[in-house]
């Protein structure tokens, strides 16, 4: 992979309704926010360049649908992910104990061949309203680990209104794709694997 | 608007004539230009009313409609003349009576409800225009909880793309831009979030004129729009740009490409592919279906059968529409009186029900899909409200089912007809009255010699005993209702005369337990068990402590201050 190849990485956005996914997406692509999103449905994307370890990658990010009926929908969203990002927020309890079935109807959903090393990552949105805070950290922290012992899921807390972590957050499910991808290659027999199979899948007849 | 469609008849060589003279009455100036759209009155007078009943109570979609009612505006483009923060107050209520009636919020909903208000619609006409997309347009199946119809329609898109796009769709799909990346926001919202707001404007027009498959159509045209453009692209422009290019698309081409793209084949000519679909979703028993007019509070007491609490909650109600003129009060406190029997009817709250003939609920009164209060009577197998409605004036002879809202089909039947005929649950027991297979006063059965002597009212066509019954039938049919005598209907509360006024302290507490448990009815066993088998048919006995009413099997001999007394099996377990 040391041959410079436009990567594509596939990322999806999961969590509750209202935790700020379309604002996440937006701040880390436009660095702009805004009150004015409106509610998703279905699904909606954007795409980012970014350069890691002077690779360049695209980031093509899926934003779904918060409202759980659209959840058995998701299958068309979740197919070919190459990292997921669950959102909670941090002033509501709920959305906490959610990411438990989000992320159960994601593995479900999307098959990925190694489920237990899946790239995830989980963001608590709207830190900017610390005083309002009903997870604490400590919270997440456990159960990052009991999810995956061995390599707990990174966590970031971050804000999409003040722009708070939401860069490295994403730089580091970028990398940590990237880092999965790249292991694929040396466990996998070569023929069958491709960092950018993704990308020669979907785009499909086009090249 | 009017303009869109009169250019849309003069260019668009229909396929159907009957379509085209549909399109042409949207051509004519509104009657009244404040409202947008209208809506059959059937349904629109229900609803106007309904909707004060159930616009401010809070329930369990509430906080999901709150999180999203500031999130839904922002779909009108600037300039915007009017300040949305100010009405999302009113965009809450509206979604809140619509997830109320329909028993369920979901994303979406809230999209079309902004289009209506912003359309200039009043909350309440907002509100039963979206109730009757949501029941007489099938577009309620849109946002179920599971989303097999959602998933079935979007299928029954894609092969339809197929059939009349066949470049566009194998090109879309080799690239996998499948139709859930755009179907589920187009379909869910009218289009509101994915074109020009006129577009759903004429989206809304076309279905409320009764036009078919206009969804389906619009958005075939929509992509036939876009054809040449989406022809060139990849999967990464296609998710970058799709949105974009299907927003620019001019409304007045979709509309008349839309107009004479031919509907599916294979669905019916009333409801379209929509009906269709929804046909394999809908529960068994629709319409009959429990109605979620009033608020829960509501609910809760007249399935509890708390007339206290009715009272309670009627006099509020009373509150509510005192400032109201006259004459709409009157339409108010029917249509809501109407609601809570139904209602009673469906839990088989008799003394509910009752209560709510007393408030001027009409039996012969149609819901919104034409049905009356005795068809739900059939259908829930509730002999004490077949007689009580009966007895109140109802006829049986009077067909459900409005031709114009719902499709004729076996449920467009009178209640006589409807037992006969139902089978999706035991209604035996309504059929025994409604047969004339026992006596509507007395319980009587007919046996063979009896079946010959019995008498039929010639007014109300009810069938009684030769004996004491016929002689002593007033008949009620057309008769003002206040004159009626409900207490000789329901009999005399349990409580109000009983013979062995003990000092027991008690005597409260049997009584609430007693009434959750048990039917009272003057007529057969009130024996829950029993009851449900109508088996009283000979002599019924009455309990000296809670004064119900049993059955032989069920009176016990008991010594209670000094006497031998005969109670039922529930006071005498006790």
């Amino acid at each position: 992979m040391a041959h410079r190849k436009k990567v594509l990485l596939k990322v999806i956005i999961l969590g509750d309704s209202g935790v700020g996914k379309t604002s996440l997406m937006n701040q880390y692509v436009n660095q702009k926010f805004s009150n004015q999103y409106k509610a998703t449905i279905g699904a909606d994307f954007l795409t980012k360049e970014i350069t890691i370890d002077e690779k360049l990658v695209t980031m093509q990010i899926w934003d779904t649908a918060g409202q759980e009926r659209f959840q058995s929908l998701g299958v068309a969203f979740y197919r070919g992910a190459d990292a997921c990002v669950l959102v909670y927020d941090i002033t509501n309890p709920i959305s906490f104990e959610k990411l438990d079935s989000w992320r159960d109807e994601f593995l479900a959903q999307a098959g990925p061949r190694d489920p237990e090393n899946f790239p995830f990552i989980v963001l608590g949105n709207k830190v900017d309203q610390e005083n309002e805070r009903r997870v604490p950290t400590q919270k997440i922290e456990l159960w990052c680990k009991a999810k995956n012992a061995q390599q707990p899921m990174s966590f970031f807390e971050t804000s999409a209104k003040e722009a708070t972590g939401v860069e490295e957050a994403f730089q580091t499910i970028a990398k940590i794709a990237l880092q999965k991808g790249q292991d694929d290659d040396i466990f996998v027999p070569a023929a069958t694997i491709d960092l950018s199979g993704a990308a020669t899948k979907s785009s499909g007849g086009c090249c | 608007m009017a303009d869109l469609w009169i250019n849309v008849v003069k260019k668009v060589n229909f396929i159907d004539q009957d379509e085209r003279s549909k399109v042409l009455q949207l051509t004519e100036p509104l009657h009244d230009t404040s409202l947008r759209w209208s809506i059959p009155e059937p349904v629109a007078k229900i609803h106007r009313q309904v909707y004060h009943q159930i616009a401010e109570p809070l329930h369990a979609y509430s906080s999901l409609i709150e999180r999203d009612v500031t999130r839904t505006f922002c779909i009108f483009e600037p300039p915007t003349p009017v300040n949305y923060t100010e009405r999302e107050p009113e965009l809450f209520r509206v979604l809140n009576a619509v997830a109320r009636a329909e028993d369920g919020y979901c994303q979406g909903m809230n999209f079309i409800a902004a289009v209506f208000l912003e359309a200039g619609l009043p909350e309440e006409d907002a509100y039963s225009t979206f109730v009757y997309l949501l029941h007489h347009k099938y577009m309620s199946q849109f946002y179920k909880d599971s989303s097999i119809f959602l998933n079935e329609y979007l299928k029954q898109f894609q092969a339809r793309v197929h059939e009349l796009l066949p470049e566009l769709a194998a090109r879309l799909e080799s690239c996998g831009f499948e139709v859930y990346l755009y179907g589920i926001e187009w379909f869910t919202t009218l289009f509101s979030c994915s074109s020009k707001i006129d577009l759903t404007h004429a989206v809304i027009d076309l279905i409320l004129a009764n036009v078919t498959d206009v969804m389906f159509r619009v958005g075939i045209a929509l992509l036939k729009n876009c054809e040449e453009q989406l022809m060139s692209m990849n999967f990464d422009d296609l998710l970058r740009d799709f949105k974009v290019i299907t927003k620019q698309v001019d409304t007045y081409q979709i509309i008349c490409d839309a107009l004479t793209i031919p509907p599916h084949p294979g669905a019916s000519s009333y409801g379209g592919i929509l009906q269709m679909t929804a046909k394999q979703t809908l529960p068994q028993w629709w319409p009959f279906v429990k109605r979620c007019t009033v608020s829960v509070e509501w609910d809760k007491a007249i399935e509890f059968g708390s007339v206290a609490k009715i009272c309670f909650l009627w006099e509020a109600w009373q509150r509510t529409t005192s400032k109201w003129p006259l004459d709409r009060r009157n339409i108010a406190n029917t249509v809501i009186a109407n609601e809570a029997l139904c209602l009673a009817i469906w839990y088989g709250s008799i003394a509910v029900g009752v209560f709510a003939l007393e408030m001027g609920a009409q039996v012969n009164d149609p819901d919104e899909w034409g049905l009356r209060p005795l068809h739900f009577a059939v259908v829930r197998n509730q002999p004490d409200f077949v007689r009580l409605l009966w007895r109140s004036g109802a006829d049986v002879n009077l067909r459900g089912g409005n031709s114009s809202v719902i499709v004729p089909q076996w449920y467009m039947k009178s209640p006589v007809e409807l037992v006969k005929v139902w089978t999706l649950s035991n209604v035996e027991a309504a059929e025994m009255i409604l047969s004339g297979n026992v006596c509507l006063d007395c319980n009587t059965p007919f046996h063979l010699f009896n079946n010959i002597l019995k008498r039929q009212c010639s007014k109300c066509k009810c069938f009684l005993c030769p004996q004491r019954c016929y002689s002593a039938h007033k008949c009620r049919r057309n008769s003002p209702t206040h004159l009626i005598d409900y207490m000789w209907l329901y009999g005399v509360p349990p409580m109000a005369h009983n013979v062995l006024t003990d000092d027991e302290g008690d005597e409260d507490d049997c009584s609430t337990i007693l009434s959750k448990q048990r039917c009272f009815s003057t007529w057969y066993c009130s024996i829950v068990d029993c009851h449900a088998k109508f088996s009283l048919f000979s002599k019924r006995q009455q309990c000296s402590i809670c004064t119900y009413y049993v059955c032989r099997d069920h009176l016990h001999t008991k010594r209670v201050q000094g006497h031998d007394c005969g109670v039922c099996s529930c006071c005498n377990a006790n």
